[in-house]
């Protein structure tokens, strides 16, 4: 709290107006000598200057002595006549934000602090008053207006850049469905370019409104009164009137009725003072060179920053907004579009979607909105506006606390008492010290912000770190965009985890050795697969390791700690900078989630933005996981068709399968009554859910009939949640009744588990993997070494040893040596794995599961892939081997390539 | 915990532990902003003329391989371009917390 501001509270607090403490008082009492009316004295000076002036009888030394002593006063009275207006615009900037002070109070409900506040504005203003009955007033709105103006710019280019990236997101979907689109990509590349510039106009307006509020540099004019130059004159009027076009803290800028009142209130008792008869009407006085020493009258007050960046909430609801307006607008295109009898299901179907999605997105609008129900956006721009400026007050007044002091004498002595009329002090008298009982006060007001002040203040420091980083990337040239992407990479990490390399980061710098330190940002990189980063940090995680390898050294735990910060911090930098680096590598979710528990984080559950409690259900008599996680799936999904709900309710289970312990279960077929599952994690994993329903949506005829028929065969028909819950159906995916080689997401038709080879379920086509490679002289170190949890490192290794598994055993399938081993092709260099139309890279697990190519070869030719028989027949033994080893099964979409890898890595992490 | 135990090193070190958790959490995440920037720029002035041009094409390669590569050739010594990055910020840092002196001149290497 500035001290003027303490004092204003003080006379609150006290009750006592009008204190002859306060600054303006003070300047008055100089002004008007003791108890003489100010209108008075000015009258006397006016009656003087025309008894000695030239024409009248006096003698012409004592004529020229009086006129001298006119001249000088007339130079003090100047001088105090500037600092009363400067004095008066400190007050109007306070209460200004005193208004916005007392309008957060209000809201917040603390009462005693409002009615402080409010006799705080009332002796300000009486201050002002006071100030008024002498000052001539003048007018000046102009840079009023301009910041007005800026603001209003700001504003419109903010809708601009909005509306710009709707138009990249619309045009993004449509090139998602027709990518040979060339308006829409016109559309996109044009959203771009608009965007760019909008976003560019907003810096500039933002960075001229600062230049207009941070233009307030004290001279020595206003401050000392010595140089009173013609030029500084003028520089001196200018800054008055900038002064004054800033008597409103500009974020409140006649945006709505209270301020505009609040404005008119400020024009009235300018108008006020305008009007008083003091104005001097003598011959203007020559400025002269004084050797008045004057302390700061005036406090100074720091420039008020001009940032109005949108929240994190703010940021929120307007993507809410926007995709509001898309659904509706989506809305509307399926109302108006011909319902045809082919399509009116699908129809049928999106828009029930979208009616849902609505609805959640309303949810979502008002729960962003009741946060502070009384502040809108523009109240919570306000809101952080003032705690800056408070910041930034605070933070220069303590400085020049000691300096706000009117030295007794300081002023130029008089000849003659009676012509100057101003009194100087016999004791020092700090300005703005609390009197005593006071501190209690001004502590308890004080406290309200303490620590919101320190936090401004430090963030402050750190916002200027980052316009120095912006001004270095322009000075070196840095592309356009890739600070901004990097920022925006950043940002889509979850906290704990950017607060966990951060905290690395800068551990590191301040070279502080410790072992936790290395140990703890081990886990980072789970906290990148947000950014797709994961396959990025494993590569360079390599690199190192492969760079201490070359130089032959043996990497120490806190070394390998460095390096996965390293590594960590490189792939955000990359990934924020070549987007297309950023894909996400098929690392097994629940691998990283049971490495980030080992760590302590949690799990990929615990920062879903879900409430969790919802999802806890409380096991009764006869429950099962399936009924439970059903129960939660008919709730909020009722749209799904039973098959559908099934197919969800059937991964949610693998998954709690997996690793029953993260969800407080021993074993997934043993529940205790009474006791709680926690299913939160699992449908707060967006990943994991979307995949889920995702899959559950584009089930195919066959998969819906394959699920229909197993373990029942009645066709197909409408059940009510209640019905479909206590289907016995459910019976037959619990795990002991799953075939030890079958997937159990892939439900195959009666005819094909006939069909299907008996696999042994023994881990023996690994070992012959194993075996082969090792005899190809291929690295097998990965394959056989045991990896921990805890052995956090050798996680980059996992997914290139992922990488050299699918090699190897696609090579044992399908490789080709010809005659004493020369000419050798690798098995996904073959044609059964590599032909766009048969080969197996390119097809579904689920496509090669149904697969049933004739064993008679067609005429004229030979067949490949999943054309082939044997091929065909190999491939499916090995799908399923690898589901029974690893115990992950396939999705109903997932490539082959996607599977193995998935597998390996789970495999590799046991 | 490990990881309370680093945070708990670094607050004390920037000497906001009086700030509630929440705020820690937010200047911390925000400095670890400024530095990955700066080390962006940092990588940036690394490359040459012709290294910018291929690290563009790689980019649109989108194969993790290549940019393996291109950071072996280009950026040998990658810990220190870090370190010295995180370095320039804190003390760009200590000197506006101090309110004394002007931070390192813009673009001053």
């Amino acid at each position: 709290m500035s001290n003027l501001e303490k004092q204003l509270l003080n006379f609150a607090q006290e009750g006592a107006e009008g204190s002859s403490s306060s600054v303006g008082a003070h300047l008055l009492s100089k002004l008007t000598s003791g108890n003489a009316d100010p209108k008075i004295v000015t009258e006397e000076i006016r009656q003087r200057n025309m008894r000695g002036g030239r024409g009248s009888k006096g003698d012409p030394s004592e004529i020229d002595e009086s006129i001298k002593k006119a001249q000088k006063e007339a130079v003090v009275i100047d001088e105090t006549l500037s600092k009363l207006k400067n004095e008066k615009d400190g007050l109007l900037l306070t209460i200004a934000d005193f208004r916005v002070k007392e309008r957060m109070l209000v809201e917040s409900g603390r009462t005693e602090e409002v009615s402080a506040i409010r006799k705080a504005i009332t002796n300000a203003q009486n201050e002002v008053d006071k100030i008024n009955g002498i000052v001539p007033e003048s007018v000046a709105h102009e840079d009023h207006k301009k910041i007005q103006s800026i603001v209003s710019d700001w504003y419109a280019e903010r809708q601009k850049a909005k509306e710009a990236g709707e138009k990249i997101r619309h045009a993004e979907s449509k090139l998602e469905t027709t990518p040979d689109d060339g308006r829409a990509l016109g559309d996109a590349i044009r959203g771009q370019n608009e965007k760019a510039e909008a976003e560019n106009r907003l810096a500039i307006a933002e960075r001229e409104a600062e230049l207009i509020l941070n233009n307030k540099t004290p001279n020595p004019v206003r401050d000392e009164g010595v140089h009173h130059t013609d030029k500084e004159t003028i520089e001196e009027k200018n800054f008055l009137n900038r002064r004054r076009s800033e008597r409103v803290a500009p974020g409140i800028f006649g945006l709505n009725n209270e301020n505009e009142e609040m404005q008119n209130e400020m024009d009235v008792l300018a108008t006020g003072a305008s009007e008083a008869p003091v104005q001097q009407t003598s011959e203007p006085a020559t400025i002269n060179e004084t050797s008045v020493e004057e302390k700061i009258m005036k406090q100074e007050l720091p420039p008020l920053e001009f940032t109005l960046e949108p929240t994190d909430d703010e940021k929120n609801l307007s993507r809410v907004e926007d995709r509001i307006k898309e659904v509706a607008t989506r809305q509307a295109e399926l109302e108006a579009e011909p319902k045809g009898p082919f399509q009116k299901s699908e129809i049928g179907e999106e828009i029930a979607e979208l009616a849902k999605e609505m609805s959640s997105l309303e949810q979502r609008r008002s729960k962003i909105e009741s946060k502070k129900p009384l502040q809108s956006a523009y109240d919570v721009a306000m809101d952080r506006l003032w705690k800056e400026n408070e910041a930034k007050r605070n933070a220069t007044l303590e400085n020049t606390n000691e300096e706000t002091v009117v030295s007794a004498g300081s002023a130029p002595e008089p000849e003659d008492d009676s012509l100057l009329p101003i009194t100087t002090v016999e004791n020092e008298e700090v300005v703005g010290t609390p009197k005593e009982g006071q501190e209690a006060a001004f502590e308890k007001f004080e406290s309200l912000v303490e620590n919101k002040v320190t936090r401004e203040q430090v963030l402050a420091n750190i916002a200027k770190l980052g316009e120095m980083a912006e001004a270095r990337a322009e000075e070196k040239k840095v592309p356009e965009g890739w600070l901004r992407r990097v920022g925006d990479t950043w940002n889509k990490i979850p906290t704990r985890y950017k607060v966990m390399i951060s905290a690395g980061m800068i551990v590191s710098g301040l070279a502080v050795e410790t072992a936790a330190a290395t140990a703890a940002v081990a886990s980072i990189g789970a906290g990148l697969r947000f950014i797709g980063g994961t396959g990025l940090f494993a590569t360079f995680d390599k690199m190192l390791e492969k760079r201490a390898g070359k130089k032959g050294v043996e990497r120490s735990s806190l070394t390998k700690g460095r390096d996965k910060l390293v590594a960590a911090t490189f792939a955000i930098v990359i990934a924020g900078v070549l987007p297309s680096m950023a894909r996400d590598y098929a690392v097994e979710h629940g691998l990283l989630q049971k490495i980030s528990d080992f760590f302590g984080f949690g799990g990929a559950h615990v920062e879903a933005p879900v409430e969790s409690g919802e999802y806890i259900q409380i096991a009764k008599n006869g429950d099962s996981v399936w009924k439970m996680a059903g129960s939660i799936v008919a709730e909020k999904f009722p749209d799904l068709s039973p098959e559908q709900k099934t197919y969800v309710i059937d991964a949610i289970k693998d998954r709690i399968e997996k690793d029953p312990g993260s969800y407080g279960l021993a074993d997934i077929n043993k529940i205790t009554v009474g006791k709680g599952v926690d299913f939160g994690g699992i449908f707060g994993d967006k990943e994991f859910m979307d995949n889920a329903l995702s899959s559950a949506k584009n089930l195919t005829p066959e998969h819906i009939a394959n699920i229909q028929n197993y373990g029942n065969e009645t066709p197909a028909r409408t059940m009510s949640n209640e019905e479909f819950l206590n289907e016995p159906l459910h019976t037959t995916f619990a795990p002991e009744e799953v075939s030890a080689h079958m997937p159990q997401q892939v439900i195959p038709t009666p005819e094909q588990a006939v069909a299907t080879p008996e696999v042994p379920p023994k881990d023996v086509l690994m070992e012959g993997v194993i075996h082969e490679a090792s005899e190809q002289n291929i690295p097998t170190s990965f394959i056989k070494s045991e990896i921990l949890p805890g052995d956090i490192g050798e996680l980059a290794h996992i997914e290139t040893s992922a990488d050299a598994i699918l090699f190897t055993d696609m090579d044992i399938l399908f490789g080709e040596s010809k005659f004493l081993g020369f000419g050798h092709t690798d098995g996904i260099n073959s044609i059964n794995w590599k032909d766009p139309q048969v080969g197996f890279g390119g097809k579904t697990v689920v496509e090669i599961l149904n697969a049933n190519p004739s064993t008679i070869p067609s005429e004229g030719g030979r067949t490949f892939g999943i054309e082939n028989s044997e091929a065909t027949s190999k491939m499916k033994s090995y799908l399923l081997n690898v589901t029974s080893m690893t115990g992950v099964n396939p999705n109903s979409n997932e490539k082959v390539v996607d599977f193995i890898r998935r597998a390996s890595v789970a495999k590799l992490s046991k | 915990m490990k990881n309370q135990e680093l945070r708990d090193i670094l607050i004390k070190e920037l000497g906001i532990g009086e700030l509630p958790e929440e705020a820690q959490d937010e200047i911390v995440v925000k400095l670890g902003e400024v530095i990955l920037k700066s080390l962006t720029i940092a990588i940036f002035d690394k490359l040459s003329a012709e290294a910018r041009v291929e690290f563009e094409k790689i980019g649109s390669k989108g194969d993790p391989a290549l940019i393996q590569e291109f950071l072996e050739d280009n950026i040998p010594d990658m810990h220190t371009l870090m370190e010295e990055e995180v370095r320039r910020t804190l003390q760009n840092y200590a000197e506006l917390e101090a309110g004394g002196g002007k931070p390192k001149a813009r673009g001053e290497e």
